[in-house]
């Protein structure tokens, strides 16, 4: 059993992070429902950690999170395809936001075909221009229709390769702004998550007589045989 | 930023890296950017500081061998061997001092309706990072 506080004291913090961050993730664009994923996805790694029981437990949030992050996934696409932002939506109209996005894959998809179809045409009106003379070789003319799909082919080939690339490099900036910025602590809390028992806190006196040590701590978060434990002050004693 | 005078220290505890590694999941999955992030880190660190000095009331007492200490950048580090760690939590029963901005300890003795509960914990090795109070509170 971990410290009653514990949860009432993570979820204040969990609370007061989303109200607080909400204005900067509406200056920089970011919707309201990335921001209530970033708090449930935040809640699930706590309860994972099983470091203490939260409010949030009991109420089996696991499968609601689940639909939720899908539906946002899929709203992200339909900003996307739309070049609109869909930010005022609020979590209750993740249904009518769903359908929204669907129209927009549909119009994507629908201007693809399109494409298509101009090419098939072009293909075909070549075609018939050529059929009309009638005076030239049918092995002729097989012959350039044959040509010209060829060229449609490569040229659709293309297309795609140059869609792939440039996937590539965005992905690959995304891991490199990753890399940079998350390094630092990343390494450091690797480190002391092997450690186990790891006691954070502030320091108001640290004093020693010979070999016996006295502190005075406070505003501490203790993880202790996989529980998390938090208090307003401490008081150690130690003989090194 | 105003909000870079807190510690980054609390960004280790279980809470700080689990929001550490949410936000790692929505940079990966392209949805925010890492500047966006890093502001979200810098909220935590004021965040805990705050709520870790405004609503914690229990009282904790560490003894045990005294294996390695450090004191580098105004950061302690001591490790600690055969630790035992007592922890008071203290209950209010009128909480009124946990919704208030008052500090909880005042409502400690003056009151009997405050239930007051021991725990017991050992482990073998604690290692404590703490850094200094008063830089954190100007």
């Amino acid at each position: 059993m971990s410290n009653k506080e514990v949860s009432t004291v993570y979820e204040s913090i969990i609370e007061n992070v989303i109200n607080e961050v909400r204005v900067d993730f509406e200056n920089n664009g970011v919707d309201e429902d990335t921001l209530q994923s970033l708090k449930q996805i935040w809640q699930n790694k706590l309860s994972e950690s099983k470091t203490a029981v939260y409010s949030w437990d009991t109420e089996a949030d696991v499968e609601s999170m689940n639909t939720t992050n899908g539906a946002q996934r899929e709203l992200e696409h339909g900003v996307d395809a739309n070049g609109t932002s869909d930010a005022a939506v609020g979590p209750d109209g993740e249904i009518v936001v769903k359908g929204e996005l669907k129209e927009g894959q549909e119009v994507e998809i629908e201007i693809n075909n399109g494409g298509e179809n101009d090419n098939d045409n072009s293909n075909s009106n070549i075609g018939n221009n050529d059929v009309i003379p009638k005076s030239e070789d049918n092995q002729v003319l097989v012959a350039k229709k044959n040509a010209e799909e060829l060229e449609m082919l490569e040229k659709l080939k293309q297309e795609q390769k140059d869609a792939k690339k440039t996937a590539l490099l965005e992905t690959d900036e995304v891991n490199s702004d990753l890399d940079d910025s998350d390094d630092d602590y990343l390494n450091s809390d690797d480190e002391d998550q092997e450690e186990g028992n790891i006691l954070l806190c502030l320091y108001d006196k640290v004093g020693k007589v010979r070999n016996k040590w006295k502190w005075s701590l406070r505003d501490g978060i203790a993880t202790v045989n996989n529980k998390d434990y938090t208090f307003k002050r401490a008081n150690g004693e130690s003989e090194w | 930023m105003s909000t870079s005078t807190h510690y980054e220290l609390y960004r280790r505890s279980t809470v700080g890296s689990a929001l550490v590694d949410a936000l790692d999941n929505l940079i990966s999955e392209g949805r925010i950017e890492a500047g966006l992030a890093m502001r979200c880190l810098e909220v935590f660190d004021k965040v805990v500081s705050e709520t870790l000095k405004d609503k914690t009331a229990s009282k904790m007492t560490i003894k045990g061998h005294l294996h390695t200490y450090r004191f580098c950048d105004d950061v302690w580090t001591f490790i600690i061997k055969n630790c035992e760690l007592k922890l008071e939590h203290i209950t209010d029963l009128q909480s009124g001092s946990k919704d208030d901005s008052q500090p909880a300890k005042e409502t400690k003795g003056k009151n009997s309706d405050i239930n007051t509960e021991i725990k017991t914990l050992e482990c073998e090795k604690l290692r404590i990072v703490a850094c200094n109070a008063r830089k954190s509170a100007d």
